[in-house]
């Protein structure tokens, strides 16, 4: 049987993605290499492999040339295999992050990351990122194929064009305001390389509807984060997928008009009863079209008074006037908290995820390493694992959401996603357990992309105060 | 090159910022010659990923301006693009194409426009292009007649311009203080003289207030005028027209004024209680003695600008006389060598007796008949902003000048002293227009509502030819002398047309200021001067004139000035934002988007320089010598690697030049000024003219930047 799927395996390789090999590295980029072996065993490690079922104890992992070609408590180390003793490790497949921009901000600065952001997703295991949403789509552009041609290391990318929104909003978003504008900025976009497209809180529905139509026809989905245009509109234009969940749906605002984006909605939130009728309705409608969804806890609970935990290696990868910038917002926050509604926003968001989940949504994850600063690149990524924990999810449903049903929403699931035979030799080694303890999740020592392994403290060093300077 | 291409490309952030400035090091020989900073006048190329080794350059070009800057009637900066492209395959080679064509557009791609047809080599001339944000394509193409690009792209980059980006989205809140024009409206008359405090400059109403900065006062004592009795103080009077025959005398007084703006009452200065102050009409040649006496409580003097007067005259305290202190007078005579249109003004504080109203126009008439076009009729008009807030004026610093970084914008336009000028003309008038920006630092873009506009002297006399443009651009201190003919029946509004800045969003707005309106009444206009307007002169006299400076204008650099800045002390969280600005710089900053920031800036903290870029002295240390009859090829950079850097009208007192070049490209249609305006990222080579002896002030005209030590005093010996 594991012959007969290998044979497939070989076959479709060539076809589908092919493997980056160590050799094809430039100097620098091997610089992070730690693992470069053509053919790697992975003894003895606590595996959790991506599907959503419970944890396999003593897996050994044999990987060539790229791809995982054996896994299991039984197979056959090849005479020729680096052979690596992991007692006492856990491997999580590459996280696949849904939600993963290469631009940061704080309360005062906003910067495009080409260094730290593809060198921090990697070293956190964040092996394929979709952008959502570009500050700079050329830098994305030029990092990915910088990362392709082996200059530099970082994640697989997906790339999303430009913010397309309507009037009024940040200006590095591109504002449309017509159909054929949405229409000629997907089409131009779309021709340098994006393969997303993501709308942002001020476009139309005429807008919307005429961008994804483009993004179709050409073959290439669509997302947005949005307010102007409700959750169940959105579906019924055929949006692919929805950002950020629970806390960007406009529909339960009686105040909201058609095409606008209301300015008090999140006070209908608050009120809304999550089991009532209109919430179900919303899920249901979701599901039934296939639409997924992006749960991006991290960012949120940066606004949610005294919540996330200050780790220090978060403040050594910043800047120092980025540093001084979260910790000045973070403590605003705090003094805050009497008037927030975050408190009690954010574990409803948590528990429509859940629902959304449940009901059989394909629900997926990501960092969105923007609003005050504290939810880093690859850093964020693992402190979601711990939120969707708390929203309770199993431990092996929260991998799931961050790895399988990643690589199912930009429809890579049959190479990425999961560590089983005949994938992408994409994984992250975690020295511990965090399954039991889920903090442990920080602990990665390799990261696993097409099978060469980066060593994840280099990386993360590497990028030591550079965070919101480049 | 990799990772220099893959961050230049972004023109993003502030790495990207440095790591261009190391790539454009290395491009920099091949394009020192060319002019202007590559930081803003050159857009780099970048190929498709499959077309590793095709390259190119767009440089952009100012057109010919006779107001130097060239913008759009809506303020956007004109550019011609000077393509040079290299390395680009066999267009058939990519698909079922045979040229190529380049494009520009903007973010949202609308519109498109078709620059021209292009391949490997050297493309001059392309455009113009008048846009905000821009992006070049170059695509491959079937046919040289599409509309619309229907190839593929092979070479694309983006303007500078585009690298204004927010500095920050989700957390930003924005701040919209609502102090409209309209809410301040019907308050009390302010007196200004008890308890003086501070108030805050009220907000651009197209921007967004950066936040942290609500707190911030400067660090001086806030002055308005104080009276004893306000009862006793004169309401102004509009200017009256002074004819003076030589020989003759004026008795010149300045005092305090009540002046009434907008229904609410100010304590300003006028001069014989005058707005705009006396405008004296005087014959070329004539000389005039001015009796001047100061009631003001400030010390002053007075400037005649742009006259080639006795340097014991020029009214520069501490120059060329002591200053004529409170109750004082100074008897000046004035030698009115050159034809034009001039102005006189304090040159002492003039952030606040300039800005309060201490300025008057000078015309003074060529002996010719013909010296100008037969016109209907001639209006003189001062260009001027005053800053008003919820309390009335914002106060001045009394120990010295707010506002030293971008200079003071008012928020409220004036027209000789009035918000809502207004004339009533025939159908068909041809009217001449002398117009004099006596702001303290606002460069206006006039537009006349589309009606043609001819232009025909600046500062010292005429332009060697007649010019058509589409809008009136003039900075501090110029002067231009334009004609314009209204052949509708209908109301024309002159409109401040410019792009401003929202810094924080990274964003341009088209910001309108109605300044007045023309009125365009039945019947027709006597007699018929529409042939007479529609033909271009050539002013022979003064090719003449200039033709004998020609041989020098090649001559080599014989001093160099760089305009440059040197803060210190400021708050931190104002060099954070300072810091940011530095990613971008509009080559002409057109309105006062950043009060708050400006209006905390003093003297202390910031300090303006001109640095010889020889000696490198600084300001009143440079100590040039020239003799009487030298020619003085002076080149004027404006340092684009300033921390914040904008434009600056510079002023040599006492003499006249000519503008050679900009950025290299050679004037064509030259006039003798005394007045320049250096963008940013420029270089403006003058031919000067040593013609009067004495030692005379240079400076920008800028108020604030000059009350900073933006100024240099050279010898003219006999």
């Amino acid at each position: 049987m594991k012959a007969v799927l290998y044979a497939v395996v070989v076959v479709l390789a060539p076809i589908l993605i092919a493997a980056q090999s160590a050799e094809d590295l430039s100097d620098a980029a091997r610089e992070f290499v730690s693992v470069d072996s053509p053919v790697v065993a992975l003894l003895g490690v606590q595996l959790v492999d991506g599907t959503g079922a419970p944890a396999k104890q003593d897996q050994t992992i044999i990987i060539k040339d790229g791809r995982i070609v054996a896994v299991g408590d039984k197979v056959m180390i090849p005479g020729n295999a680096q052979q690596i003793d992991l007692e006492g490790h856990t491997v999580i497949p590459g996280i696949v992050g849904i939600h993963n921009h290469t631009f940061y901000t704080t309360s005062q600065r906003q910067s495009q990351m080409n260094t730290t952001a593809p060198r921090l997703y990697l070293a956190s295991g964040v092996t394929t990122i979709r952008t959502t949403g570009s500050y700079s789509p050329y830098s994305e552009i030029n990092m990915k194929r910088a990362i392709g041609d082996g200059e530099i290391v970082g994640p697989r990318m997906h790339i999303t064009g430009p913010y397309i929104t309507g009037k009024g909003a940040a200006t590095y978003m591109t504002q449309v305001s017509t159909p054929a504008d949405a229409r000629r900025v997907v089409a131009y976009w779309a021709e340098e390389g994006a393969t997303w497209f993501k709308a942002y809180t001020r476009i139309s529905r005429a807008e919307i509807a005429a961008a994804i139509d483009e993004a179709h026809s050409r073959g290439l989905k669509f997302t947005g984060h949005l307010c102007s245009v409700t959750f169940r509109e959105a579906v019924d234009l055929g949006i692919d997928s929805l950002e950020h969940g629970f806390l960007t749906n406009t529909e339960y605002d009686p105040e909201k008009k058609l095409d606008e984006c209301p300015a008090a909605f999140r006070e209908s939130l608050q009120t809304i009863d999550l089991g009532s009728e209109d919430i179900l309705a919303t899920i249901r409608h979701m599901v039934d079209n296939g639409v997924s969804m992006t749960s991006t806890l991290a960012v949120y609970e940066l606004s949610v008074p005294n919540r996330p935990p200050l780790e220090d290696r978060n403040l050594r990868a910043m800047e120092s006037g980025a540093r001084e910038e979260y910790l000045t917002r973070r403590q605003e926050i705090v003094e805050l908290a009497a008037n927030s509604v975050m408190k009690d926003l954010f574990p409803k968001a948590q528990a429509f995820e859940y629902a959304f989940y449940k009901a059989g949504g394909l629900l997926a994850a990501g960092v969105d390493p923007t609003g005050s600063g504290g939810a880093l690149p690859g850093f964020g990524d693992q402190r979601n694992y711990e939120l969707l924990l708390e929203a309770k999810f199993t431990p092996f449903e929260a991998i799931q959401i961050m790895t399988l049903n990643g690589a199912r929403v930009l429809g890579v699931d049959e190479e990425l996603g999961t560590v089983e035979s005949g994938k992408m030799a994409d994984f992250v080694v975690i020295h511990g357990d965090p399954v039991a303890r889920p903090e442990e999740i920080r602990n990665v020592i390799v990261v696993f992309k097409d099978g060469v392994g980066y060593d994840s403290k280099k990386l993360i060093d590497s990028v030591e105060g550079l965070v919101g300077l480049r | 090159m990799n990772g220099i291409l893959l961050i230049a490309m972004s023109w993003k952030g502030s790495l990207a910022v440095i790591l261009t400035l190391v790539w454009l090091g290395s491009a920099e020989a091949q394009f020192t010659d060319i002019g202007g900073h590559p930081n803003l006048y050159r857009i780099q190329l970048f190929p498709a990923p499959d077309l590793k080794s095709a390259r190119g350059t767009v440089r952009l070009i100012q057109p010919q301006s006779p107001f130097g800057v060239a913008v759009s009637p809506d303020g956007h900066h004109r550019y011609k693009l000077n393509l040079e492209i290299e390395n680009l395959p066999d267009p058939a080679s990519l698909g079922d194409y045979n040229t190529f064509v380049a494009w520009a557009t903007t973010p949202i791609l609308r519109p498109l426009i078709k620059l021209g047809e292009v391949g490997n080599g050297s493309y001059h001339g392309l455009g113009p292009v008048s846009l905000n944000k821009f992006m070049i394509w170059i695509s491959a193409e079937n046919s040289v007649d599409v509309k619309e690009r229907l190839g593929r792209l092979v070479l694309r980059g983006a303007s500078p311009s585009t690298r204004l980006q927010p500095d920050a989205h989700l957390m930003l809140p924005p701040v919209r203080p609502s102090m409209t024009q309209r809410e301040q409206t019907h308050k009390p008359v302010v007196t200004g003289a008890k308890a003086l405090d501070w108030s805050q400059p009220p907000m651009h109403p197209l921007v967004s207030m950066i936040p942290g900065l609500e707190e911030l006062r400067p660090k001086l004592v806030p002055f308005l005028p104080r009276v004893e009795d306000e009862r006793e103080v004169p309401v102004a009077r509009p200017r009256q027209v002074i004819f003076l025959r030589d020989g003759q005398t004026l008795d010149l007084q300045a005092s305090p004024v009540l002046r009434t703006i907008h229904g609410r009452t100010y304590i300003m200065y006028g001069f014989n209680g005058q707005y705009p102050g006396p405008l004296i009409q005087v014959q070329q040649s004539a000389t005039i003695t001015v009796n001047f006496h100061n009631e003001t409580e400030l010390p002053t003097a007075i400037h005649w600008h742009g006259i080639r007067v006795e340097n014991r005259y020029d009214g520069v305290p501490g120059v060329t006389q002591a200053p004529v202190e409170p109750g004082e007078s100074f008897r000046y005579q004035v030698f009115f060598r050159d034809a034009g249109l001039y102005w006189y003004h304090p040159h002492h504080r003039e952030d606040i007796q300039q800005d309060l109203g201490l300025y008057g126009n000078i015309l003074v008439r060529a002996p010719t008949q013909d010296f100008f076009n037969e016109v209907h009729r001639e209006e003189i008009l001062m260009l001027d902003d005053l800053l008003i807030g919820n309390d009335g004026l914002v106060p001045f610093g009394e120990e010295r000048a707010t506002h030293a970084l971008m200079g003071r914008f008012g928020n409220v336009l004036l027209v000789n002293g009035e918000p809502e000028y207004s004339i009533r003309v025939r159908h068909g008038e041809v009217v001449r227009f002398f117009l004099t920006n006596v702001s303290n630092t606002r460069m206006f873009n006039l537009f006349f509502d589309g009606a043609p506009i001819k232009v025909v002297g600046s500062d010292l006399g005429k332009f060697e030819r007649e010019s058509w443009v589409d809008s009136v651009t003039i900075a501090p201190a110029e002067r231009y002398i334009v004609e314009v003919q209204f052949a509708e029946a209908r109301e024309y509004p002159i409109t401040n047309r410019v792009q401003v800045l929202d810094h924080t969003f990274g964003s341009f707005h088209p910001e309108v200021v109605t300044l007045g309106q023309i009125r365009v009444e039945e019947p027709k206009a006597e007699p018929d001067l529409s042939v007479t307007f529609s033909m271009l002169r050539e002013h022979t006299d003064v090719q003449e004139d200039i033709a004998r400076y020609r041989q020098h204008f090649g001559r080599p650099i014989d001093r160099h000035l760089l305009f440059t800045l040197s803060v210190k002390d400021l708050p931190a969280r104002l060099m954070q934002r300072i810091r940011a600005d530095t990613v971008y710089f509009n080559p002409v900053e057109w309105g006062g988007t950043m009060p708050m920031m400006n209006w905390i800036s003093t003297t202390k903290e910031v300090e303006w320089l001109l640095r010889d870029e020889t000696s490198g002295k600084t300001n009143m240390d440079i100590d040039w010598v020239f003799r009487l009859g030298d020619l003085i090829k002076l080149r004027l950079t404006n340092d684009r690697d300033a921390i914040h850097a904008m434009q600056h009208p510079f002023h040599i007192h006492g003499q006249r030049f000519l503008v050679l070049s900009r950025n290299h490209t050679t004037n064509e249609n030259l006039v003798w000024k005394d007045t320049v305006v250096v963008a940013v990222g420029e270089v403006v080579d003058l031919l000067l003219e040593i013609s009067n002896p004495g030692r005379w002030m240079a400076h920008c005209h800028i108020a604030e930047h000059l009350e900073t030590g933006m100024r240099l005093v050279f010898e003219a010996e006999p």
